[in-house]
């Protein structure tokens, strides 16, 4: 037991403000939804009594950590700003682009993006990395599971490619019985 | 003696479903596919599942589970692949295989590791096969009996049972109970066709698939952790791995640790919480106290292989158990599993045994089926593995990225699901940096919209009475051995134990 103070190393903390905060925004959202009686539930009945188990259990972990030190587990670790903002990033832009150029360019964009994160840039592994996954993301996804994808931004250009693809398939295809 | 009759006749109609050459292949890919990603560090079970249950949604219901079981317990076989070879455990299950596993293969004997931990996995697989079975139909005749009231305090005790059990913090982890529970209410009511959470995003009203959630927590946020340490080079330990053969005088040495490992994973495998994972450690613990001679452990003690791998089995199996019969999920893959049902258009629960039997026991008898294929391709496989482990991570994960992508956007065919994953990855890469579990979250947001829905059913019942937990025995049990949990945690005394089972499990 340490003293009661403020202590903004400790996971505890910040753990039961996010608990807290999500907890004061279901109760919040929540004032709109018909209470109902415990006899018939509205649509508020649930949310708003989760909201306010939310809060009480923040309260608590955030509240513990004012009167302990953080143990060699709790404390705080340096985040990792760069992958967590290329990896949602390079998701998103993978969604963004898909439907509009097609996956030959959605690929290779989001790669490149996802490939920002790792120190040493490596061009040959990259564009292997590329190649694989493109075949993997045409000929079994978009041929063989029937994901509607664009091959290419035009229908034409990639349904070329998509034919032969079909043609080099059509042994496994067999081979799985479908 | 009828019984018994009842069960063999069943077993033998779900070979015959298991048996089939479609539902073979489909155990034969489940399989593959799960130890490749068994033996792949830094992507789990439940990423594994959640990334590939897309590509079941087309298969027939029985073929869509015998498929995804077989990943599942895949991925515990080839999670001590990668313990034996590179003392990195592959799934949090063999974590304790490490310590004697990768000893083992120090001094030369990683075959003999490896030979032994596929024996022992197989003999737990196949009792538990036979566990489920006889245990499955009576505790499903109870259940059937169950009314809302009973559902509601039972999915308490099964929350609050599986954030006693998980490691690290008590509280964080009922708190991300709460906030999966939380999440499952987006989308609209089904009762008043009220849009609850939604902000207004049309996108929104039908909720976030479950697909989504996991593959944001465990996947992408898993991702985002894995690069914060740079850690590219893994030193795979051999090249060429001899010995495969198990010989006979390691069997004698460790059949008693097998049946023993069985037994007790058996057991912590019906618990809700991370069953495989305590059943491991507590194996591992067992031994070394029964053990005449237990200087070895630590330094390549075979035993102290065969134990654990049989308990972490044997758990990941008899977890099917409350998952089929009650329709409550004991762990995030279970969860997902039974989300997987539910996309089927099957509704989990006790009646799944007389409404859908050739789904039941099919998908039982397809677990011996795929254990019994796990040791004959395993063993021959290695090699193949052990090349696998040479890719480095910073080619991996654009890879699982890529296909978390595709994965989430052939949900509905449209772009908002990889959106949303990108947000809740995020999110959950937060509460990662804050000590919160994943896994309690995934279980709340599956069970969320059921305990809402018997909570209501129990209450409309009781005229609005809150006393009809505590009034219907049954329900009134669950409740206590959920406050009992709740206390044996709290108590200073167990805590201490608590936290020594779970030292080195990093």
């Amino acid at each position: 037991m340490g003293s009661f103070k403020f202590r903004s190393n400790h996971q505890d903390f910040w753990a039961g403000l996010m608990f807290l905060g999500l907890g004061a925004l279901a109760v919040y959202l929540s004032r709109d939804y018909p209470l109902g009686r415990a006899m018939r539930m509205g649509p508020g009945y649930f949310p708003t009594y989760l909201g306010w188990l939310m809060i009480t259990v923040g309260a608590i972990v955030g509240g513990r950590s004012f009167f302990k030190d953080p143990t060699e587990e709790e404390v705080t670790t340096k985040w990792a700003v760069v992958p967590l903002a290329l990896m949602p990033a390079s998701v998103a832009i993978f969604a963004l682009l898909i439907d509009t150029v097609g996956l030959v360019i959605a690929v290779a964009v989001m790669l490149l993006l996802a490939n920002a994160s790792v120190k040493n840039f490596r061009p040959v592994e990259l564009i292997v990395n590329y190649i694989v996954l493109l075949c993997i993301a045409i000929f079994v996804f978009q041929r063989g599971l029937g994901v509607p994808f664009h091959t290419f931004w035009e229908e034409s250009l990639g349904k070329a490619i998509t034919e032969l693809g079909a043609l080099l398939w059509t042994p496994f295809r067999l081979m799985m019985g479908s | 003696m009828e019984f018994f009759n009842d069960i063999f006749g069943n077993l033998i109609m779900g070979f015959g479903v298991a048996v089939s050459l479609e539902n073979l292949v489909y155990c034969f890919v489940g399989c593959l596919l799960g130890t490749l990603v068994g033996v792949l560090p830094g992507i789990g079970p439940v990423a594994a599942i959640a990334l590939l249950l897309p590509t079941t949604f087309s298969l027939p219901p029985v073929g869509a589970m015998i498929m995804l079981a077989g990943i599942y317990y895949g991925a515990a076989y080839g999670g001590s692949t990668t313990a034996v070879l590179v003392n990195l455990p592959g799934e949090s299950s063999s974590v304790v295989t490490c310590l004697d596993g990768h000893a083992m293969a120090k001094n030369g004997r990683a075959g003999h590791a490896l030979a032994i931990s596929a024996i022992g996995s197989f003999f737990a697989g196949t009792v538990c096969t036979l566990i489920i079975a006889f245990a499955a139909p009576p505790l499903a005749e109870v259940a059937l009996k169950f009314g809302a009231p009973e559902y509601f305090s039972l999915m308490v005790f099964g929350l609050i049972a599986s954030a006693v059990l998980a490691r690290g913090s008590l509280m964080k982890a009922l708190g991300m109970i709460v906030v999966g529970l939380l999440f499952g209410i987006i989308g609209t009511d089904v009762n008043s066709g009220m849009s609850r959470f939604t902000f207004g995003l049309p996108g929104l009203s039908d909720g976030i698939g479950f697909v989504v959630i996991a593959m944001a927590f465990f996947g992408l946020g898993e991702i985002i952790k894995n690069l914060e340490t740079p850690n590219d080079e893994r030193q795979v330990f051999t090249d060429k791995v001899s010995g495969l053969m198990p010989r006979w005088v390691d069997v004698k040495d460790s059949a008693g640790a097998i049946v023993r490992g069985t037994f007790i994973g058996g057991f912590f495998g019906t618990l809700p919480g991370t069953g495989p994972v305590v059943a491991s450690f507590a194996s591992y613990a067992i031994e070394k106290k029964v053990a005449k001679d237990n200087s070895q452990f630590g330094k390549g003690d075979i035993r102290g292989v065969a134990g654990p791998e049989s308990a972490n089995n044997a758990a990941a199996q008899t977890a099917f158990i409350p998952t089929l019969t009650l329709g409550i999920p004991g762990s995030g893959t279970m969860a997902l599993m039974l989300g997987a049902l539910m996309i089927q258009g099957i509704a989990p629960g006790p009646q799944v045994m007389t409404s859908r039997p050739d789904l039941f026991w099919g998908l039982i008898a397809s677990m011996w089926v795929g254990n019994l294929m796990l040791v004959i391709l395993n063993l021959p496989l290695i090699g193949m593995w052990v090349q696998l482990l040479k890719v480095p991570y910073r080619m991996l994960f654009p890879a699982i990225l890529l296909f978390m992508c595709i994965g989430t956007y052939s949900l509905n065919n449209s772009i908002q699901d990889p959106l949303l994953m990108a947000f809740f990855g995020v999110v959950g890469y937060a509460f990662m940096k804050f000590g919160c579990e994943p896994a309690p979250m995934l279980l709340g947001f599956i069970l969320g919209p059921l305990m809402e829905e018997n909570l209501r059913r129990a209450l409309l019942i009781s005229r609005g009475d809150p006393t009809v937990f505590v009034t219907r025995p049954i329900s009134l049990a669950f409740l206590v051995l959920a406050a009992a949990s709740l206390l044996v945690v709290i108590l200073p005394a167990v805590r201490k134990k608590r936290d020594e089972a779970f030292q080195g499990d990093e």
